[in-house]
């Protein structure tokens, strides 16, 4: 908005100067004008957001100290939908606004300064001039590029039919070369010669202006008396009261700035996708694929040169499944310094995970837990494309943190978990509530292992209060109350019924303090909203609660 | 990728081309341009289509998000029987109302974008898509853990 303001005054004290272009454009000019502006300033901004490499390394280097320029980073889709948003109603604005420059242009066709206008005659048809000039044409084509962009992109279509949306979004491309082409078309011009022709200035219309005195000039055309004062032709000239014209005003176009606005961001972008293309582009091997209860499989695979931080998300790609389609899933299981291994957990809903899932395990063996050695061979190629970052890797930058997962969102927690059991000591935290809500009991098997040696482990470092597990079935039948015979541990965790959310806040607030607990969320809407408005709210112990906020669709 | 519904899309782009043509209407009926007429015909059309298609249809698999307040219009929109419920009949309604304001500047984008969601509707496969509404009593929403 700032920009636009501040053009519009620009602009208007550019064409109180240019006189002649008053009367062609008016108020349409500085609309249109004032509308551009914020367009160049959005339509550069808006690509930075997607440029996600860089801001899983901004996230992760050590040039971002602060924790609040990192949680920044975690509302990179919001900024990219109000940039779109803005775009949008400034595109209407632009356009309103040079429908009614077009007819302007026609009907106030000036013939004195023939350079500066868009028509090539008088009453020129506004519809030819959209349609038969560059900008118009180039114009038109945009805003039906643009109309099919966001009439996808809505949260409706977004969360119903997702590829509808991603592949036309994929039309912002033909939408910026049409961008590139519809400012050069040189409309707007500024004049080159404004010392010698400033405006305003009086033209002589037969000989040359130089040898005539100017008292003459006066009496020949004005015949009123002299204003007081100024008797004198020297005095006069003094004051510089007219000037006249040394030659006839020269237009050259103005240089487009657009050019200069979405250059440095379309080539970032640019770059990003080339660097991540050539990344993805060798196919990962496949160690083992296992499959867990209530329709999940875990993948294990190794690839050269993949580094990864707890936390952070891959997107598969398989072309034997589908061509296009890549779907992003949290890592699991992140690769160390010891283990190159890495693995995803995919809970089968929809058919990409279908047919990926017939593909990996035969329908004849889905029942057993592990596959054997021998049918890797079969499995097809896999590319994986990041690691990008989330919000959930800042849980370990936090002295206390409360991690809470619904479902299968329990997946970006078990990378940290991992990571815990690796080695504990080189991060921040020093305390983790670990809160994990399911509907069936089957689905504790998935890391019931994990959660069992990384109990033990502490409790044989003589850290018990490090990690709090509790573990709640939210919906039961009655007939099975334990996860497993050897899972100690966490049955004596299980609780039965929803958690009590404000009594679990209440709870660790009691016991830290004055601290800042981080509080992290990935399962539905509906407890992302709970806890986000439980974190915001006061508490008598001074404890501060931190809301991480991740955005899926 | 073949399962796709494309009335949703065209639902949206209906939508908004109906908002397109009110305000190009507005924009000439105000501005009273040569052939203002065009920009009253227009603002009507507008308004028709956006409460044609303000309810959304319900989807064939899966749950479908109501607009805000739809059930008045779902209401009115299920009392025309087919020729609400048959796509193929909307695809050819909105190409017929597109045509009158392509005559005017003001409008013609509201024609382009109309016409485009009338062809996006005869995408949809004969006999597999129709618009249903969207009962009052809606099914138990997949709940929180």
């Amino acid at each position: 908005m700032l920009s636009a303001v501040t053009d519009l005054g620009s602009i208007e004290s550019t064409v109180s100067k240019n006189l002649p272009v008053v009367s062609i454009h008016q108020l349409g000019l500085c609309l249109s004008r004032a509308s551009a502006s914020v367009l160049n300033l959005n339509c550069s901004l808006i690509l930075l957001p997607m440029c996600r490499t860089l801001l899983a390394y901004l996230r992760g280097s050590q040039k971002v100290p602060s924790r609040r320029t990192r949680r920044l980073l975690d509302k990179s889709r919001t900024f990219h939908i109000t940039c779109g948003v803005t775009i949008c109603i400034f595109s209407g604005v632009h356009v309103a606004a040079h429908l009614v420059n077009a007819l302007n242009f026609s009907v106030n066709y000036s013939e004195d300064f023939v350079e500066l206008n868009a028509a090539r005659y008088r009453d020129e048809d506004p519809r030819k001039l959209l349609f038969t000039t560059v900008p118009g044409l180039t114009g038109v084509c945009m805003v039906v590029v643009l109309f099919l962009m966001i009439t996808a992109s809505t949260y409706a279509i977004r969360v119903s039919n997702y590829d509808i949306f991603w592949y036309t979004h994929n039309l912002f491309f033909v939408f910026y070369m049409l961008l590139t082409l519809h400012v050069s078309g040189g409309l707007l011009k500024y004049q080159t010669n404004l010392d010698t022709h400033p405006p305003g200035c009086i033209s002589l219309n037969r000989t040359s202006s130089q040898n005539i005195s100017l008292p003459e000039y006066f009496s020949e055309h004005f015949h009123e008396p002299f204003p007081e004062g100024f008797s004198k032709p020297a005095e006069f000239t003094q004051h510089k009261f007219v000037k006249i014209c040394m030659e006839e005003p020269r237009f050259q176009a103005n240089f487009p700035q657009t050019w200069l606005w979405i250059s440095g961001p379309l080539c970032l972008y640019c770059a990003e996708r080339l660097y991540r293309y050539i990344r993805s582009n060798k196919p990962v091997t496949i160690i083992s694929v296992i499959s867990h209860p209530s329709d999940v499989m875990e993948i294990r695979m190794v690839k050269e040169n993949f580094k990864a931080r707890p936390g952070q998300y891959i997107t598969l790609h398989c072309p034997s499944v589908s061509a296009l389609e890549n779907h992003p899933f949290t890592l699991t299981m992140c690769p160390t310094e010891t283990k190159a291994t890495f693995g995803v957990h995919l809970k089968i809903v929809g058919d990409w995970t279908e047919r990926f899932r017939d593909l990996l395990l035969p329908p004849s063996s889905q029942d057993s837990e592990i596959l054997p050695f021998i049918q890797s061979r079969n499995y097809p190629k896999l590319y994986i494309d990041g690691p990008f970052g989330s919000p959930f890797e800042e849980s370990l930058n936090y002295e206390v943190s409360l991690c809470v997962a619904g479902g299968i969102g329990v997946t970006p927690f078990a990378s940290i978990l991992n990571t815990l059991l690796d080695d504990w000591k080189p991060y921040k935290l020093r305390r983790l509530y670990f809160i994990w809500v399911c509907r069936d009991i089957q689905s504790f098997r998935w890391f019931a292992d994990l959660l069992c040696m990384l109990h033990n482990k502490f409790w044989q470092e003589n850290r018990p209060d490090y990690v709090n597990i509790q573990l709640y079935l939210s919906q039961t039948d009655g007939i099975q109350k334990i996860i497993g015979e050897k899972y100690h541990a966490l049955n004596s965790r299980l609780f039965i019924g929803r958690p009590r959310w404000k009594l679990l806040f209440d709870e660790i607030a009691k016991y830290n303090r004055g601290k800042t607990v981080g509080v992290f969320c990935c399962g539905p809407n509906s407890l992302s909203k709970t806890l986000h408005k439980l974190s915001n709210q006061n508490n008598s112990y001074g404890t501060r609660f931190e809301y991480n906020k991740e955005s899926f669709s | 990728m073949g399962q796709i519904e494309w009335a949703m899309w065209a639902n949206e782009q209906a939508l908004a081309s109906g908002l397109i043509l009110i305000t190009g209407g507005i924009v000439a009926t105000a501005g009273r341009f040569t052939q203002w007429y065009f920009g009253a015909y227009s603002i009507v059309a507008g308004v028709f289509v956006c409460l044609l298609e303000y309810p959304r249809g319900k989807r064939k698999k899966g749950s479908t998000m109501e607009r805000w307040g739809q059930k008045y219009m779902t209401a009115v929109v299920k009392l025309f029987g087919p020729f609400t419920r048959n796509y193929y009949v909307r695809a050819v309604l909105h190409l017929l109302l597109s045509v009158p304001a392509g005559f005017l500047l003001a409008t013609i984008l509201g024609t382009a974008c109309l016409a485009i969601a009338s062809g996006i509707y005869l995408l949809c496969p004969a006999g597999g898509c129709a618009w249903r509404a969207v009962d009052a009593h809606r099914a138990q929403a997949p709940g929180a853990a």
